[in-house]
């Protein structure tokens, strides 16, 4: 399979980027179960995601009936918000009560490829992180109260976020708002827009195209891939799940990405996104939507790269092209050095 | 520090660190300023690890349907691509693809 150095690659990545902000993370105080729990998190989405092979996915598999013996309500049956609240803080404690800070981290491998709903295993990691990073933070304040009070804040929370489905990530907005770690001070309101607005950027694009191809694979019966496969047996999970991550409902975000080149631009340091509602959106997103609407630039396959030139002759266009990461047909590749030789047909 | 492109943050990779981290601010653990650093070293890495670790070539072919340039950034829009890699040959009915220029200003 030729995009099997894919996996060996983003391994490389994730170490390096973990390596490499492990002092930004020392310097805003936060504690480094956090960035093992991102790592976690970050690898389990990667894997989730089936874009290359991994190896080590089969021996996580069979690990899964020994790790989930105690627990299995992910093999249940009900899975209500409670049902959720619930299993999460079982296994979550399991977790924090086995290894401490270090999250077994094929405890939580298994449970997503086991349970396909995409929300379920940030919930779990979640609330794994909650009672972690309480043991860790709140070291001396471990008394029946304090469990008490927030723990229920916190199902109350996640509970929210399955009952009401896709309205929940509509406001997305406000929802980190409302975490009192990030509602404090202008600078971080400005951060959080800023944020907000590379989320929505990035966002859309790639998951619009992993939504096409899923549906299109498993419609085509293909194996493999496909992120939505297995909610045929759940409850009322597909809407969650088609609704989980994207776009709000209006289309302004689409537009902030439609402009292609704020999106792949040189990092510019605290480039600031213009709203959503941006007067130059209207600018930017003519042709795009024009595509759009004819259903034209749907496209499923990506190739993210650098041109190194780009030259015409007649109608036949050749690009010499590096440094790229595809997405086709639901599978990652990268390349090096790429030629493009393409016809013009008027 | 040199500047590097934000253009892979729409990849696989980029995407799955975004919402990461999203889940992290979401859930109050760290700050967005400390999100978009990481965002930042990811560009870096991706970036490096892309010119420095990746050996395999491809080879695409097609139909032109739209091509655009604008600020040094080329889209394509490829109809019925084929694409050859090192040991792998696969085609789809449709591909977009951005590009950024490999020599960046100031470079």
């Amino acid at each position: 399979m030729s995009n099997s150095i894919v996996a060996a690659i983003y391994r490389y990545v994730i170490d390096d980027v973990v390596r490499n902000v492990h002092a930004d993370f020392e310097g805003h105080g936060v504690d480094t179960s956090v960035l093992e729990e991102l790592q976690r998190s970050w690898e389990a989405k990667i894997i989730q995601s089936r874009v290359a092979s991994f190896p080590g996915e089969e021996s996580i598999h069979s690990t899964i009936p020994d790790i989930y013996a105690h627990g299995g309500q992910y093999h249940g049956g009900a899975r209500t918000a409670a049902a959720y609240g619930h299993h999460d803080y079982t296994s979550a404690a399991a977790m924090a009560g086995g290894s401490g800070v270090n999250i077994n981290s094929a405890a939580s491998l298994a449970s997503i490829i086991n349970n396909p709903e995409s929300m379920a295993p940030s919930a779990a990691s979640l609330a794994s992180l909650a009672q972690s990073g309480r043991g860790q933070l709140l070291l001396d304040d471990d008394d029946d109260a304090d469990s008490d009070s927030q723990q229920p804040q916190q199902q109350g929370h996640y509970g929210g976020r399955y009952s009401s489905g896709g309205g929940h990530h509509i406001p997305q907005n406000d929802g980190a708002a409302d975490t009192p770690a990030v509602a404090a001070g202008a600078a971080e309101t400005g951060a959080l827009a800023t944020w907000q607005a590379i989320r929505n950027a990035r966002r859309l694009d790639y998951q619009r195209a992993l939504e096409v191809c899923a549906s299109k694979s498993s419609s085509g019966g293909l194996v493999g891939g496909q992120v939505d496969g297995a909610s045929d047996d759940e409850d009322d999970d597909d809407d969650d799940e088609s609704n989980a991550n994207p776009p709000p409902a209006d289309d302004s975000g689409r537009r902030a990405i439609a402009s292609a080149h704020p999106n792949v631009g040189l990092a510019v340091p605290a480039r600031v996104e213009a709203p959503e509602d941006a007067i130059n959106s209207d600018l930017d997103d003519s042709d795009e939507d024009e595509d759009n609407e004819g259903g034209a630039e749907e496209t499923e396959h990506i190739v993210l790269c650098q041109y190194e030139k780009v030259t015409r002759s007649k109608n036949k266009w050749k690009c010499v092209l590096r440094d790229g990461i595809m997405l086709i047909n639901g599978r990652d590749y990268l390349f090096q050095k790429a030629t493009g030789e393409f016809e013009w047909m008027s | 520090m040199p500047s590097y492109y934000e253009l892979y943050r729409s990849s696989t990779l980029g995407t799955a660190l975004t919402d990461s981290l999203d889940e992290l601010i979401q859930a109050g653990h760290i700050t967005p300023q400390l999100a978009i650093q990481v965002l930042e070293q990811y560009d870096k890495s991706i970036s490096e690890t892309l010119a420095t670790k990746v050996k395999a070539k491809a080879v695409m072919k097609g139909n032109l349907r739209t091509y655009r340039f604008c600020d040094d950034v080329w889209t394509f829009i490829i109809k019925n691509p084929n694409f050859k890699f090192d040991h792998d040959i696969t085609a789809a009915d449709k591909v977009k693809i951005v590009a950024c220029n490999a020599k960046r200003p100031g470079e």
